[in-house]
């Protein structure tokens, strides 16, 4: 059980600069997921806790000890791969075990014995370790490899992208109970994904990072339903958030926010914290699910065309098109729509999310 | 006209049977997903039609002709494969221009539908740029507008969305979608991943081991999967698969499995229970999708009808939840709304929808039940 602490943490391979002060902490027994497309910084980040990598300059605190001048061995945290790489020809049992012949351990055999097999009990896994790791399903594979890490108490598990080649409905199985063991054995987690399903769903926060820059670190609520600026709202969500390029204009009844696809009336301390920008436009952000549809007039409804209609089962996403922009809708109910039939939408206006048309931030959202 | 006909189809490849005498009617117009994993025999049915390679045994019709010894030249199809095949030494713009400029259409109708394409595409702002400096996903859409701006009768899609980023590839499906509308062409389209294909079809071919193991519209294949593959393959997250006894009584069944038992009140699938034989002594497995079961707390009546299970993980994913339930020793996925709150541990209900429930002969994997 240990804590984290990022401070200042600069990264470079050459020219390129892949974290760019880095700043968190992570508190003890935290699952933090890292999201961020490839390129962004995320493993970057997990080798220079693990120690695989030096930094150019800033502090990492391990329970308040400072460690980023440490060798690896001596940091104790441990870190998985993609797909956990297990050795294929050996057995659970011997796979569990291995950290532990390391030689900075020396452990006695019985030593070893006993904690592979309180792990494995721990994890269900006791009565598959003499089977081949071959032989195991997808589920196991995660048992074992986490077992791995486990018998080793390290104080930091590290994990990058560990699920992300398996296929989906495996992840989706995996996802659930790699949550169920980290909560069970209480020990602070790192993990890095593209897959926002995947933060959101894990994390007890997620940090987003692009460019080497952490954008937000947040509950995956927040994340979802205030994000900091318009990339982590676009990055989060299937289908995407909606864009809508929009302008003020200003009308007796207060100030109004216009573009080809609708207008919206501005609550005046909405419109109070706008108008202080000194902006001619806004991006408007408006997620699928927030957005209704009727195929009757309603009362500040707008008219669109559906464009295309996709059935996923129980949800349909919508296309839908006015003028030149397009945008898309997450439909539950039981109509069923066709393609260039005139229809309506409409959203509660609190589900817009305002961003600033150059920096892209959130602008009702404080610092925090 | 443009109708395609497989008629017996097989494809040996030496010993490995990979299409095994497929029948499938595509009808003039209609958009056709093949659908299924890697190995399954859609590929190569995909290129038996186009003519890519020889046909085993068998028969295809692409509107009246019989097309087994046509070469592909001759079938008047337009094909975009999942590897891109441009030709390095000339633009985009004189990549997709290549098959109009070929058959000498006049230079200003080139030009215009290549544009048209382009804008579609999202690709007007490489339009002068060589293969070689592009990225793998603007490689495959120039592949699929040089696919798309030919007259053909039959246009033939293998995968052609597969290396686009994700919102990319959202976006493509929506206008391949719309072109097809648009167009009103026969269009068949191989893929693996279920989303495009339930999205895009107007029909769904779902194929495992070269065999067709359904075909339906997409809220069919969904809806009333006709064995335990396609219940599987369709729909994410997956769907819930429980082994199980049944014992049929006079207005109800109950489901027996591991320590739980869960009586199901309804009344069309008891009548097509009565029909069927043998069922206390066959085994059986039940599907329900995590969107049909409904998550109760500290219900004390109606206990028969509900399983007992306490809560794994829950996984807050935005506009919705997923939450893992162990029920016994098996984990059951739920898809419920934003607002549920749940802790770890936590004791609940399940709540079957029983409109959705599946039964299966395990034996056969067959769904029974068809209504």
């Amino acid at each position: 059980m240990s804590s984290l602490t990022i401070k200042n943490v600069w990264k470079k391979y050459g020219k390129v600069v892949a974290l760019k002060g880095v700043n968190c902490e992570v508190k003890d027994g935290e699952l933090l997921t890292i999201l961020g497309p490839s390129g962004a910084g995320k493993t970057s980040l997990l080798q220079t806790i693990a120690g695989v990598e030096e930094i150019a300059a800033g502090q990492i605190f391990i329970d308040q000890q400072r460690v980023d001048q440490l060798p690896p061995p001596e940091r104790d945290v441990a870190m998985v791969f993609e797909t956990y790489a297990l050795y294929p020809n050996k057995t659970v049992y011997q796979n569990m075990a291995f950290p532990l012949h390391s030689p900075f351990r020396k452990l006695p055999k019985n030593e070893i014995e006993q904690k592979v097999k309180e792990i494995a009990q721990l994890l269900q896994i006791d009565w598959l370790l003499d089977r081949n790791v071959s032989q195991l399903s997808g589920g196991q594979r995660q048992r074992v490899a986490l077992g791995r890490m486990l018998v080793r108490n390290p104080k930091i598990f590290l994990m990058d992208e560990p699920i992300a080649h398996l296929d989906a409905k495996l992840r989706h199985r995996l996802r659930g109970e790699l949550k169920n063991i980290q909560k069970k054995f209480g020990i602070t987690t790192l993990y890095t994904t593209h897959d926002y399903r995947e933060a959101l769903g894990m994390g007890d926060r997620v940090i987003v990072i692009n460019q080497g820059n952490i954008l937000q670190i947040a509950e995956p609520e927040k994340i979802f339903n205030f994000p900091k600026n318009d990339f982590v709202g676009g990055l989060v969500g299937d289908p995407p958030m909606n864009f809508f390029e929009s302008y003020l204009t200003s009308s007796p009844s207060g100030t109004m926010l216009r573009n080809e696809a609708f207008e919206v009336q501005l609550e005046p301390k909405v419109a109070e914290t706008i108008e202080n920008l000194n902006l001619d436009r806004l991006i408007i952000g408006l997620r699928p699910s927030d957005i209704m549809v009727s195929i009757v007039p309603k009362e500040n409804y707008f008219p669109a065309e559906v464009y295309v209609v996709e059935p996923l089962g129980m949800v349909q996403i919508l296309t839908l098109a006015q003028q030149k922009i397009k945008f898309q809708v997450k439909y539950t109910g039981s109509l069923n729509f066709e393609m260039k039939q005139k229809i309506y939408f409409g959203f509660q206006p609190e589900k817009l999310h305002y961003f600033h048309p150059i920096t892209g931030l959130n602008v009702l959202l404080k610092e925090g | 006209m443009a109708k395609v006909e497989l008629k017996k189809i097989w494809k040996k490849y030496g010993k490995v049977e990979a299409v095994k005498g497929i029948d499938l009617a595509i009808q003039d117009r209609e958009f056709v997903a093949f659908l299924g994993p890697s190995g399954c025999g859609k590929t190569s049915t995909m290129r038996m039609i186009a003519g890519l390679e020889k046909i085993t045994e068998g028969e295809i019709f692409i509107g009246d002709r019989l097309v087994n010894e046509l070469d592909p030249g001759t079938r008047n199809i337009a094909m975009a494969f999942e590897s891109y095949a441009l030709y390095p030494p000339m633009t985009v713009f004189d990549n997709i221009a290549f098959p109009l400029r070929a058959m000498k259409y006049p230079e200003n109708e080139i030009k215009s539908r290549v544009q048209r394409l382009a804008e579609i595409l999202e690709l007007t702002d490489v339009m002068n740029k060589y293969p070689k400096g592009l990225s793998g996903g603007h490689q495959q859409r120039v592949s699929l507008a040089r696919a798309l701006v030919r007259d053909a009768d039959v246009y033939l899609l293998d995968e052609p969305i597969s290396h686009l980023d994700t919102k990319m590839r959202n976006r493509m499906r929506a206008e391949l979608k719309r072109i097809h509308g648009e167009l009103g062409k026969t269009m068949i389209y191989v893929t693996h991943d279920q989303i495009e294909a339930l999205a895009m079809a107007d029909k769904v071919v779902v194929m495992n081991f070269g065999v067709i193991q359904q075909v339906g519209k997409p809220q069919e294949i969904y809806f009333r999967p006709q064995n335990l593959f396609v219940a599987d393959f369709v729909g994410e997250p997956p769907m819930n698969f429980v082994d199980c006894s049944l014992e049929l009584k006079e207005k109800s069944f109950v489901l027996h499995f591991s320590d739980n038992s869960v009586e199901i009140h309804d009344r069309k699938k008891v009548d097509i229970l009565k029909k069927l034989e043998n069922i206390p002594s066959r085994k059986w497995i039940f599907g329900i999708r995590p969107t049909n079961l409904e998550i109760v707390k500290n219900e004390i009546n109606y206990l028969s009808e509900l399983i007992p299970g306490e809560i794994f993980a829950v996984e807050p994913l935005g506009d919705s939840k997923i939450i893992h339930i162990l029920c016994g020793d098996k984990v059951m996925l739920i898809e419920t709304t934003p607002d549920f709150v749940g802790q770890e541990e936590e004791k609940i209900f399940l709540k079957i929808d029983s409109e959705y429930l599946l039964l299966f002969d395990k034996e056969t994997e067959q769904m029974v039940l068809k209504q």
